[in-house]
Protein backbone atom coordinates (compact mmCIF):
# COMPACT_ATOMS: atom_id res chain seq x y z
CA UNK A 1 0.00 0.00 0.00
CA UNK A 2 1.45 3.11 -0.79
CA UNK A 3 0.79 6.54 0.52
CA UNK A 4 -1.62 9.07 -1.57
CA UNK A 5 -3.38 6.21 -2.94
CA UNK A 6 -7.08 5.73 -2.60
CA UNK A 7 -8.23 2.38 -2.29
CA UNK A 8 -11.03 0.25 -0.84
CA UNK A 9 -11.58 0.70 2.95
CA UNK A 10 -14.42 -0.62 5.80
CA UNK A 11 -14.52 3.27 7.21
CA UNK A 12 -15.54 2.73 10.72
CA UNK A 13 -18.47 5.30 11.88
CA UNK A 14 -18.68 8.04 14.83
CA UNK A 15 -20.94 5.73 16.38
CA UNK A 16 -18.45 2.85 16.45
CA UNK A 17 -14.89 3.51 16.16
CA UNK A 18 -13.83 -0.05 17.06
CA UNK A 19 -15.70 -1.88 13.80
CA UNK A 20 -14.98 -2.12 9.87
CA UNK A 21 -17.92 0.61 8.44
CA UNK A 22 -19.34 0.19 5.25
CA UNK A 23 -17.07 0.27 2.04
CA UNK A 24 -16.04 3.57 0.92
CA UNK A 25 -12.90 4.82 -0.63
CA UNK A 26 -10.51 6.59 1.90
CA UNK A 27 -7.09 8.46 0.98
CA UNK A 28 -3.78 7.06 2.49
CA UNK A 29 -2.34 10.32 4.18
CA UNK A 30 0.58 8.04 6.07
CA UNK A 31 1.42 4.87 6.56
CA UNK A 32 3.80 2.08 8.46
CA UNK A 33 4.16 -1.41 6.82
CA UNK A 34 1.21 -2.33 9.46
CA UNK A 35 -0.96 0.67 9.64
CA UNK A 36 -2.42 3.27 8.02
CA UNK A 37 -4.22 6.88 8.16
CA UNK A 38 -6.85 7.52 6.39
CA UNK A 39 -8.99 10.23 5.37
CA UNK A 40 -13.10 9.40 4.57
CA UNK A 41 -14.39 10.18 1.02
CA UNK A 42 -17.89 10.40 -0.07
CA UNK A 43 -19.36 11.35 -3.12
CA UNK A 44 -22.50 13.07 -1.17
CA UNK A 45 -22.18 16.94 -2.12
CA UNK A 46 -21.48 19.25 0.56
CA UNK A 47 -24.51 20.78 1.76
CA UNK A 48 -25.80 23.88 -0.56
CA UNK A 49 -24.76 26.98 2.42
CA UNK A 50 -22.75 25.24 4.53
CA UNK A 51 -19.10 26.56 4.98
CA UNK A 52 -16.72 24.27 4.14
CA UNK A 53 -15.24 22.79 7.00
CA UNK A 54 -11.38 23.16 7.24
CA UNK A 55 -9.99 20.01 5.81
CA UNK A 56 -12.24 19.68 3.33
CA UNK A 57 -11.38 19.19 -0.20
CA UNK A 58 -13.49 18.72 -3.29
CA UNK A 59 -13.28 17.37 -6.41
CA UNK A 60 -14.67 17.78 -9.08
CA UNK A 61 -16.06 15.63 -11.53
CA UNK A 62 -13.11 15.88 -14.31
CA UNK A 63 -10.61 15.51 -11.16
CA UNK A 64 -12.80 12.61 -9.95
CA UNK A 65 -12.27 11.18 -13.62
CA UNK A 66 -8.20 11.47 -13.69
CA UNK A 67 -8.59 9.63 -10.02
CA UNK A 68 -10.33 6.12 -11.50
CA UNK A 69 -13.69 7.69 -9.77
CA UNK A 70 -16.48 7.87 -11.57
CA UNK A 71 -18.32 11.16 -9.33
CA UNK A 72 -17.37 13.83 -7.70
CA UNK A 73 -16.94 13.59 -4.60
CA UNK A 74 -15.50 15.14 -1.36
CA UNK A 75 -12.24 14.36 0.23
CA UNK A 76 -12.51 15.22 4.48
CA UNK A 77 -8.65 15.02 5.92
CA UNK A 78 -10.42 16.48 8.95
CA UNK A 79 -11.95 12.74 9.59
CA UNK A 80 -9.32 10.10 9.56
CA UNK A 81 -9.11 6.64 10.52
CA UNK A 82 -5.93 4.65 12.43
CA UNK A 83 -6.46 1.37 11.25
CA UNK A 84 -3.92 -2.22 11.28
CA UNK A 85 -3.47 -3.47 7.39
CA UNK A 86 -5.78 -6.27 7.11
CA UNK A 87 -8.37 -7.45 5.05
CA UNK A 88 -11.08 -7.02 8.23
CA UNK A 89 -10.24 -3.23 6.68
CA UNK A 90 -9.08 -3.25 3.57
CA UNK A 91 -11.09 -5.97 2.04
CA UNK A 92 -9.25 -6.11 -1.39
CA UNK A 93 -5.61 -6.07 0.40
CA UNK A 94 -4.28 -9.49 -0.12
CA UNK A 95 -5.72 -9.34 -3.68
CA UNK A 96 -3.37 -8.20 -7.16
CA UNK A 97 -3.51 -3.93 -6.80
CA UNK A 98 -4.84 -3.82 -2.95
CA UNK A 99 -7.76 -2.48 -4.00
CA UNK A 100 -6.17 0.67 -5.14
CA UNK A 101 -7.92 2.82 -7.00
CA UNK A 102 -5.54 5.49 -8.12
CA UNK A 103 -2.37 7.34 -6.96
CA UNK A 104 -2.88 11.24 -6.42
CA UNK A 105 -0.01 12.99 -8.61
CA UNK A 106 2.99 14.17 -6.22
CA UNK A 107 1.69 17.88 -6.46
CA UNK A 108 -1.29 16.98 -5.13
CA UNK A 109 -0.11 14.73 -2.48
CA UNK A 110 1.89 17.46 -1.70
CA UNK A 111 -1.11 19.95 -1.53
CA UNK A 112 -3.46 17.03 0.76
CA UNK A 113 -0.41 16.98 2.92
CA UNK A 114 0.18 20.93 3.54
CA UNK A 115 -3.80 21.04 4.21
CA UNK A 116 -3.97 18.26 6.50
CA UNK A 117 -0.65 19.75 8.63
CA UNK A 118 -2.40 23.18 8.63
CA UNK A 119 -5.26 22.23 10.40
CA UNK A 120 -3.08 19.66 12.56
CA UNK A 121 -1.15 23.06 13.54
CA UNK A 122 -3.76 25.55 13.85
CA UNK A 123 -6.20 23.78 16.02
CA UNK A 124 -4.79 21.28 17.85
CA UNK A 125 -6.83 21.45 20.83
CA UNK A 126 -9.75 20.59 18.79
CA UNK A 127 -8.76 17.37 17.57
CA UNK A 128 -11.12 14.39 18.87
CA UNK A 129 -9.56 11.10 18.87
CA UNK A 130 -12.18 8.13 19.10
CA UNK A 131 -11.87 4.23 19.51
CA UNK A 132 -8.45 2.74 21.35
CA UNK B 1 -74.21 24.68 2.27
CA UNK B 2 -70.80 25.98 0.08
CA UNK B 3 -68.07 28.19 1.96
CA UNK B 4 -66.28 30.77 0.19
CA UNK B 5 -62.58 29.76 -0.10
CA UNK B 6 -60.16 33.19 1.60
CA UNK B 7 -57.67 34.27 -1.40
CA UNK B 8 -55.24 33.21 0.65
CA UNK B 9 -55.49 30.27 3.34
CA UNK B 10 -53.63 30.20 6.57
CA UNK B 11 -53.58 28.42 9.61
CA UNK B 12 -55.38 31.35 11.13
CA UNK B 13 -58.04 31.53 9.19
CA UNK B 14 -58.39 27.75 8.12
CA UNK B 15 -61.87 27.09 9.71
CA UNK B 16 -61.69 23.00 11.17
CA UNK B 17 -64.85 21.96 9.91
CA UNK B 18 -64.71 23.62 6.30
CA UNK B 19 -63.45 20.39 4.12
CA UNK B 20 -66.71 19.04 3.06
CA UNK B 21 -67.84 22.89 2.93
CA UNK B 22 -66.00 23.38 -0.13
CA UNK B 23 -62.61 23.29 0.31
CA UNK B 24 -62.61 19.78 -1.70
CA UNK B 25 -63.72 21.30 -4.73
CA UNK B 26 -60.09 22.76 -5.21
CA UNK B 27 -57.49 21.35 -6.92
CA UNK B 28 -55.15 18.29 -5.72
CA UNK B 29 -52.14 20.97 -4.56
CA UNK B 30 -54.88 23.27 -2.64
CA UNK B 31 -56.47 19.98 -0.61
CA UNK B 32 -53.07 19.16 0.36
CA UNK B 33 -52.51 22.97 1.76
CA UNK B 34 -55.82 22.81 3.28
CA UNK B 35 -54.85 19.54 4.94
CA UNK B 36 -51.88 20.37 6.09
CA UNK B 37 -52.71 23.52 7.53
CA UNK B 38 -55.95 21.76 8.91
CA UNK B 39 -53.13 19.54 10.80
CA UNK B 40 -51.12 22.59 12.17
CA UNK B 41 -54.10 23.37 13.90
CA UNK B 42 -55.10 20.41 15.91
CA UNK B 43 -51.31 19.74 16.33
CA UNK B 44 -51.20 23.28 17.39
CA UNK B 45 -54.51 22.66 20.09
CA UNK B 46 -53.04 19.23 20.98
CA UNK B 47 -49.75 21.05 22.43
CA UNK B 48 -51.81 23.93 24.02
CA UNK B 49 -53.76 20.93 25.60
CA UNK B 50 -50.76 19.44 26.77
CA UNK B 51 -49.48 22.05 28.06
CA UNK B 52 -52.36 22.66 30.60
CA UNK B 53 -52.38 19.10 31.28
CA UNK B 54 -50.69 18.03 35.24
CA UNK B 55 -47.70 15.79 35.44
CA UNK B 56 -50.36 12.49 35.97
CA UNK B 57 -52.03 12.66 32.91
CA UNK B 58 -48.61 12.57 30.60
CA UNK B 59 -48.99 10.50 27.36
CA UNK B 60 -47.85 6.65 27.36
CA UNK B 61 -44.94 7.72 25.34
CA UNK B 62 -43.95 10.04 27.83
CA UNK B 63 -43.48 7.80 30.35
CA UNK B 64 -41.88 5.43 28.04
CA UNK B 65 -38.88 8.15 27.54
CA UNK B 66 -38.84 8.89 31.32
CA UNK B 67 -38.53 4.83 31.97
CA UNK B 68 -35.75 4.76 29.06
CA UNK B 69 -33.81 7.24 31.06
CA UNK B 70 -34.01 9.60 27.75
CA UNK B 71 -34.78 13.15 28.71
CA UNK B 72 -38.53 14.18 28.10
CA UNK B 73 -38.78 16.46 24.86
CA UNK B 74 -39.97 19.90 25.12
CA UNK B 75 -42.43 21.02 22.18
CA UNK B 76 -41.85 24.01 20.39
CA UNK B 77 -44.50 26.05 17.74
CA UNK B 78 -42.93 26.63 14.80
CA UNK B 79 -43.95 29.43 12.65
CA UNK B 80 -43.88 28.82 8.89
CA UNK B 81 -45.11 30.10 5.78
CA UNK B 82 -47.70 27.81 3.65
CA UNK B 83 -45.33 27.51 1.03
CA UNK B 84 -42.35 26.17 2.52
CA UNK B 85 -44.72 24.24 4.88
CA UNK B 86 -46.18 22.44 2.28
CA UNK B 87 -42.59 21.50 0.08
CA UNK B 88 -41.37 20.96 3.70
CA UNK B 89 -44.57 18.20 3.69
CA UNK B 90 -43.38 16.64 -0.08
CA UNK B 91 -39.98 15.78 1.24
CA UNK B 92 -41.17 14.60 4.74
CA UNK B 93 -43.99 12.08 2.53
CA UNK B 94 -40.54 11.08 0.46
CA UNK B 95 -38.78 10.21 3.31
CA UNK B 96 -41.64 8.14 4.49
CA UNK B 97 -41.87 10.50 7.74
CA UNK B 98 -43.97 13.07 9.37
CA UNK B 99 -43.57 16.66 9.16
CA UNK B 100 -42.80 16.51 12.86
CA UNK B 101 -39.55 13.94 12.97
CA UNK B 102 -38.57 15.56 9.35
CA UNK B 103 -38.20 18.71 11.05
CA UNK B 104 -36.87 17.32 13.93
CA UNK B 105 -34.25 15.28 11.81
CA UNK B 106 -33.23 18.22 9.66
CA UNK B 107 -32.32 20.37 12.95
CA UNK B 108 -30.09 17.73 14.28
CA UNK B 109 -28.65 16.93 11.09
CA UNK B 110 -27.63 20.80 11.52
CA UNK B 111 -26.38 20.86 14.79
CA UNK B 112 -24.18 18.05 14.19
CA UNK B 113 -22.96 20.04 11.35
CA UNK B 114 -21.72 22.76 13.33
CA UNK B 115 -20.45 20.27 16.33
CA UNK B 116 -18.44 18.61 13.79
CA UNK B 117 -17.08 21.65 12.17
CA UNK B 118 -16.43 22.86 15.51
CA UNK B 119 -13.85 20.38 15.97
CA UNK B 120 -10.62 19.83 13.84
CA UNK B 121 -10.27 16.32 12.90
CA UNK B 122 -12.00 13.66 14.19
CA UNK B 123 -9.81 10.26 14.22
CA UNK B 124 -11.41 7.17 14.50
CA UNK B 125 -9.02 4.28 16.15
CA UNK B 126 -9.37 0.42 15.43
CA UNK B 127 -8.69 -1.64 18.28
CA UNK B 128 -5.18 -3.00 18.19
CA UNK B 129 -3.50 0.12 16.63
CA UNK B 130 -0.01 1.86 17.96
CA UNK B 131 -0.51 5.20 19.69
CA UNK B 132 3.22 6.27 18.23
CA UNK B 133 4.91 5.55 14.68
CA UNK B 134 8.83 5.90 14.40
CA UNK B 135 9.63 8.30 11.93
CA UNK B 136 11.78 5.11 10.13
CA UNK B 137 8.78 3.03 9.70
CA UNK B 138 6.42 6.21 7.99
CA UNK B 139 6.48 4.60 4.08
CA UNK B 140 7.38 6.88 1.11
CA UNK B 141 6.07 7.50 -1.69
CA UNK B 142 7.74 6.82 -5.06
CA UNK B 143 7.90 9.76 -6.12
CA UNK B 144 7.92 12.06 -3.40
CA UNK B 145 10.72 14.36 -2.43
CA UNK B 146 12.61 14.59 0.34
CA UNK B 147 11.42 17.96 1.61
CA UNK B 148 7.85 16.56 0.74
CA UNK B 149 7.95 13.58 2.83
CA UNK B 150 9.96 14.78 5.29
CA UNK B 151 6.60 17.27 5.78
CA UNK B 152 4.85 13.90 5.26
CA UNK B 153 6.66 12.21 8.01
CA UNK B 154 6.45 15.00 10.52
CA UNK B 155 2.62 15.11 10.31
CA UNK B 156 2.51 10.78 10.48
CA UNK B 157 4.58 11.02 13.74
CA UNK B 158 2.32 14.15 15.22
CA UNK B 159 -1.27 12.58 14.20
CA UNK B 160 -0.26 9.19 15.65
CA UNK B 161 0.76 11.15 19.24
CA UNK B 162 -2.53 12.34 19.75
CA UNK B 163 -3.94 10.29 22.62
CA UNK B 164 -7.34 9.21 23.30
CA UNK B 165 -10.17 11.28 24.53
CA UNK B 166 -13.57 9.47 22.90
Amino acid sequence: MVPGAFVRVYFPTHEKPRKPGLLHIGYILANSPLEAMVAYTTSQPWPTGTPLSAGVRLFTAEEAKRLNQSRPFVLRLDVLAKLPMNPQWFPEIEKEGEGVIAVVPSRLQEELTDLATNLVRRRRDLIQMRGI
Amino acid sequence: MVRAVPARLSRKNIPVSGYFGGYHRGNASERKLYLLLLSFRIRENVMANARNKTPSTSTARDSGARRSGAPKKVAITLRLDPDRARRLQILAETENRTLTNYVETALIRDLSLREEAARAITILAAPGTSSIIAPDDVVRGAEESDAAFARRRDLAVDLWSIPDNG
